[in-house]
């Protein structure tokens, strides 16, 4: 292991060396002062002796003294930094070498790419020589060999810093899989946490050599300013003005920073707005107008790109997020009707009131005759609502027509109406259509046995309920009354929508002209096509693996990552060993310290047997002295000792013991009933005692969970406690926040700690929905939902709507917004928490299986 | 504190262990009030205290008529009494807190202090002389100042040895009246004095050159340092007034290299106390209370017991 290892004798090294003399120096004086005997007649006396040197020679006891070398040892190793020249640069290094370059957003820092590649090719150029080396790009991910070396750098030039982010671990995984020969990895890249956070190393260096190779020799440390949040406001189509709400965000904190915020598009300006933060502020909000009226009105079909380019005055650290990329569109869904012409008059035409329905609703409506499975002129819709006439056959309004004739995919995930008009006596050309539909892609050319003489309303509604389709509208299982028949097509992602009635205003089915485009808004949000936003607008992704979405069309345009911009870096420990060339070659700096067997846990190790070794020998060393003279103490000091062993572990209740952490809560009462209850169901010994607090403490996070009032109590932490907060809750506490109405603040500024974690509304297949009772669901207080904090495979945070502790304490006084909210259901979803903030997901395991199963047998 | 088999030690020695100063019968007038007798000298025409004159005799006792009458030059002088004053020096330094408490504790031994020896032997003696009728003064000598103790009447010397004894003899433990001046000692007239130490201090110039009265060092030693046998090979054992010595005890006891340097030591010491005083005992808490008590019954002319001798 310690072949071919140099060691760097640097600061720490030395001081740990001198840490090391001065313990064994100290070692044997105190050895020696515990011998000395003051006798003062040797100052009158004259004696032709030597005098005792200062220190003497002490044999110190066995194992502490053994810890002692161990743990001198281990410090040594590890302060010492040994190097490792793993490319000689006279000898061939028979390995195949990989060279990985990060061209991640974040290496985009104080660097440009043509810089980039020139310290690229010279690293190629130096590792070639001695190598078996191939190379690739962050960018493509495309394996090079030795033989490209040379256009590494045009390589680098022309694709540029991409702006999506790069995790390390899926590069190197699908580089390993079509390289499996690879023996030694080199990581040209800086030390950005977003892009190290995936990649376990450690692990892969049972097989693979990884090292570090930083490029970036001087990389600025400023603040780095970029647009967190691009929300559009709600905006009627047509209209002028669009307000967009917009979040900036800086990396750094204590100075004044400004700047200007431009949005574009199509290289014409927008709006403008400046922008300040103070030097306390992390997060600046403001509201936007722009005015997209004069590039929009051209651009019907495809989303409008719109640019915000921040521009800040001074300097900034990484400028390729200054720039942010919005859509803007019209959202208007297409829909086809395919109708016969009954008249001139819009009186006489039976799909004109549902059409202007549709354009009610923001559709962009295309009438045609028939369907012709030649015809270009109509684009794939989301929805096609076919008009079935007595007249008409059925390939001219039945989609099916358009299956297996190379055009099957403009039928894919599409919503299909079919309208039978007010005319039609015979229902089996609309039923072959509805079966050809369900059976899709099978084709059923000839008209099937069951679709035959079906004459009147009825016999069609029933076989369409024997071909699966379930009721829409009417009483419940009376599929007579009916509006419509649905079923899906799974294969081709269908939704077929077989209507029993014309769908005009009428007045047999009780539908005026009113009420025809609020039936067709339900139908179509029952459907999932509902949502007709006017303007529609958005982001674009952030995409933080390139290697994942390589071939994602939007991967140009992507907006940079959060954890990109926010230019986190990793610390020294937690990278590979880091490599430099010098003038042997190239060496590994530290090729020990960062081993799997770090040697700092060994350090502890020996030092705690060195203490408890002092403590016990200074603890019989008083002993010794107290008991000298008593001779019966030597005969009682085993079973005394014994006997002072076995008081010292008292029985403890088997019981899980959990106190209720309450921060900024008014008086509670005694829990003793909520203790009881709890006791009798579960095996959790709850105290009935809160410790209440009205401010942040430390000892709030004692406890494995806290509830604390409402979110601004923690919105008001200062930066100390905040930080407590949180490493608490990475540690695996358990925050539980009530009336979180308002809790925008907290939310964003636990997501900006935490940036991979994520909120979301609690689903009903949450581990809080079964940890210990069934629950179907959790109260809602008005609109506001529980919310909880995703974040290292567990819930975290949790958010409650209203005071919901209070109803579980109170049955008689219960807040109103819950509604009819029973107690015993308020103490199952307590439980349910408490077991969550103790044991998280653990029915996951499936560790109960087996047990679970043998009941059930 | 000390216990042999049934021998009282020196160890155990209070201010009631009596004894009777020998010089006494030879004084036994009802005027006497002291331990010692003073010549008063003045005229008279007493026959009875007549004797012949000799050389250095004052002029002014001779009884002229009768050296008329026979030609003979007769003294005639009177003998009175006063009460002696006796002076007891006691030198305080550190080295009376040896034997200390770790050492003790290690011995496991019930050896007391020098100090605790110390103060037994002063308030035996001012207590004894007290008794007689001597006036006492004690005087602790610390550096370069001396702090008297108030003892007027022996209950004055049973009090305070009761408060010593229930400080068990610490350095604080004996309170003392007003300090004065090692000159003030020098020049003070005394009868008897007694200089209580261990000597491991040097004896003062100043102690020496006092003249005028019986002198008597009573030399005070524990046990411990009279017999090194005590000491462990292993240990180490120093002492860092002056120049800082540290020994091992093998090379102490090795050809018994203490005991006889010791010894060497002592030798000088009383040697050059003798050219200058009379009288030196040699205590150890160790000493028999009868052998202490007889040598301070021989009259003062034997009481350097064996000259350069201890007490046995």
């Amino acid at each position: 292991m310690m072949e071919g290892l140099s060691w760097m004798p640097r600061a720490s090294g030395l001081a740990a060396l001198a840490l090391i003399i001065s313990g064994l120096v100290l070692w044997f004086i105190v050895r020696r002062q515990k011998e000395r005997v003051w006798l003062p007649v040797l100052r009158v006396i004259d004696l032709e002796l030597t005098v005792l040197p200062k220190l003497r020679w002490v044999l110190p006891p066995l194992w502490p003294l053994l810890c002692f070398f161990l743990a001198s040892l281990a410090l040594g190793l590890y302060v010492f930094e040994p190097t490792e020249t793993v490319i000689k640069g006279e000898t061939i290094d028979l390995r195949p070498t990989h060279v990985i370059f990060d061209l991640s957003p974040s290496m985009s820092l104080g660097i440009t790419s043509s810089q980039y590649g020139t310290a690229a090719a010279e690293l190629l150029g130096s590792l070639r020589a001695n190598t078996r080396m191939s190379f690739s790009l962050s960018s493509d991910g495309v394996i090079r060999s030795a033989s490209e070396i040379d256009s590494v750098r045009a390589l680098i030039n022309e694709s540029g810093f991409h702006r999506a982010g790069l995790k390390l671990g899926s590069s190197v995984d699908a580089i390993l899989r079509n390289a499996p020969q690879i023996e030694h990895l080199i990581v040209a890249s800086d030390r950005d946490q977003a892009s190290w956070e995936d990649f376990n190393w450690q692990y892969l260096e049972k097989k693979v050599q990884v090292s570090w190779f930083p490029l970036q020799k001087n990389r600025p440390a400023l603040d780095n300013i970029f647009i967190d949040e691009l929300k559009p406001k709600e905006t009627v189509a047509g209209a002028q003005i669009q307000g967009w709400t917009v979040v900036l965000r800086r990396s750094g904190q204590g100075k004044t920073l400004s700047g200007t915020l431009t949005v574009q598009a199509e290289g014409k300006t927008l709006g403008t707005q400046n922008w300040q933060f103070e030097p306390a502020a992390k997060t600046v909000e403001f509201d936007m107008q722009i005015n997209p009226s004069s590039v929009t009105a051209s651009k019907d079909e495809e989303p409008l790109e719109l640019q915000w380019i921040l521009s800040a005055q001074g300097p900034e650290d990484l400028l390729i997020d200054n720039t942010f990329r919005t859509w803007l569109a019209v959202k208007g869904q297409k829909a086809l009707l395919v109708a016969k012409p009954r008249g001139e008059m819009f009186l006489e035409d039976s799909v004109f009131h549902l059409r202007t329905s549709l354009d009610v609703l923001a559709y962009r409506t295309q009438r045609i005759d028939k369907l012709q499975p030649s015809d270009a002129s109509w684009v794939k819709p989301s929805l096609l609502i076919s008009e079935v006439s007595p007249e008409a056959s059925r390939s001219e309004f039945c989609p099916s027509s358009l299956l297996g004739k190379g055009r099957g995919n403009r039928l894919q995930d599409m919503q299909i109406w079919l309208v039978p008009s007010s005319d039609l006596n015979n229902f089996s050309e609309i039923c072959h259509c509805f079966a050809s539909l369900a059976k899709a892609p099978e084709e059923i050319p000839n008209r099937p046995a069951y679709c035959e003489n079906l004459e009147n309303r009825d016999q069609y509604v029933g076989v369409l309920q024997s071909l699966g389709a379930s009721q829409l509208g009417g009483e419940i299982n009376s599929p007579m009354g009916a509006l419509a028949m649905n079923l899906k097509n799974p294969a081709l992602k269908l939704r077929i929508l077989a209507f029993t009635l014309p769908l005009n205003p009428m007045r047999k089915g009780g539908v005026s002209f009113g009420q025809l485009p609020l039936m067709v808004r339900s139908l179509l949000q029952f459907m999932g096509a509902g949502q007709s936003a006017t303007l529609d607008a958005g982001q674009w992704p952030r995409i933080e693996d390139i290697a994942l979405n390589q071939n994602d069309p939007g991967l140009a345009a992507s907006n940079v990552p959060l954890v990109e911009s926010l230019l986190r870096q990793l610390p020294f420990d937690q990278l590979p060993s880091e490599l430099s060339s010098g003038s042997r070659g190239f060496v590994r700096q530290a090729s020990m310290a960062n081993q799997e067997l770090d040697a700092r846990p060994w350090i502890m190790l020996f030092l705690l047997l060195i203490v408890i070794a002092l403590y016990m020998e200074g603890l019989g060393f008083a002993l010794g002295r107290y008991f000298r003279a008593k001779h019966w103490a030597a005969r009682w000091f085993g079973p005394l000792g014994v006997i002072l062993c076995c008081c010292t572990f008292s029985p403890e209740s088997g019981l899980a013991q959990v106190k209720m952490n309450a921060l900024g809560y008014p008086q509670i009462p005694n829990l003793s009933q909520l203790r009881r209850e709890i006791s009798a169901r579960t095996s959790i010994d709850f105290d009935e005692n809160a410790q209440q607090f009205a401010g942040f403490e430390k000892a709030l996070l004692r406890e494995p969970w806290l509830w604390s009032f409402n979110p601004r109590l923690l919105d008001g932490l200062e930066q100390g406690e905040w930080n407590q907060l949180l490493g608490w809750l990475q540690r695996g506490g358990f925050l539980i926040v009530e009336n979180h109405a308002g809790g925008e603040r907290l939310k964003a500024r636990i997501l900006e700690q935490i940036p991979q974690g994520a909120w979301k509304p609690i689903p009903p297949d949450h581990e809080l929905m079964r940890s210990f009772h069934l629950l179907a669901s959790l109260p809602q207080c008005g609109e506001w939902v529980w919310e909880g904090f995703h974040f290292d495979q567990r819930i975290a945070v949790v958010l409650v709507p209203g005071e919901f502790f209070q109803s579980l304490l109170d049955a008689q006084n219960q807040p109103a917004c819950f509604g009819k909210f029973p107690r015993e259901q308020a103490l199952r979803v307590f439980i349910n928490l408490l077991m969550v903030s103790l044991a998280t997901d653990y029915k996951k395991d499936q560790i109960h299986l087996p047990e679970i199963l043998k009941r059930l047998r | 504190m000390q216990e042999t088999s049934g021998t009282p030690l020196l160890g155990q020695l209070t201010p009631y262990h009596g004894f009777e100063p020998s010089h006494q019968r030879y004084v036994p007038l009802s005027r006497f009030h002291g331990s010692q007798r003073l010549n008063l000298m003045r005229a008279t025409r007493l026959p009875a205290n007549s004797r012949r004159y000799t050389a250095g005799d004052p002029i002014h006792l001779i009884d002229w008529r009768a050296f008329a009458r026979n030609e003979q030059l007769i003294v005639r002088e009177q003998n009175d009494e006063a009460s002696c004053r006796v002076m007891l020096l006691v030198e305080d330094s550190p080295t009376l807190s040896w034997p200390d408490k770790p050492l003790l504790e290690k011995l496991a031994r019930p050896v007391c202090t020098k100090r605790e020896l110390v103060l037994r032997i002063t308030f035996h003696l001012a207590y004894q002389c007290l008794r007689w009728g001597d006036r006492v003064k004690v005087y602790r000598l610390r550096e370069n100042r001396a702090e008297s103790l108030n003892l007027r009447s022996q209950t004055d010397a049973a009090i305070l040895f009761d408060k010593v004894l229930k400080s068990d003899f610490s350095e604080k433990s004996w309170e003392t009246h007003e300090t004065r001046s090692l000159e003030y000692i020098r020049e003070e007239r005394c009868d008897l004095m007694f200089w209580v130490s261990d000597g491991f201090s040097g004896i003062p110039d100043w102690l020496l050159q006092k003249k005028g009265p019986y002198a008597c060092w009573l030399q005070v030693l524990s046990s411990l340092e009279i017999d090194p046998s005590w000491l462990k090979p292993e240990d180490c054992y120093f002492d860092e007034s002056g120049t800082s010595r540290e020994y091992t005890g093998s090379a102490l006891l090795q050809q018994q290299n203490l005991l006889r340097a010791l010894e060497r030591w002592q030798e000088e010491a009383q040697r050059s106390w003798l050219r200058s005083h009379r009288h030196h005992l040699l205590v150890h808490d160790e000493t028999p209370i009868r052998s202490f008590l007889s040598s301070l019954e021989q009259p003062w002319g034997l009481l350097n017991f064996g000259r350069g001798g201890a007490v046995p």
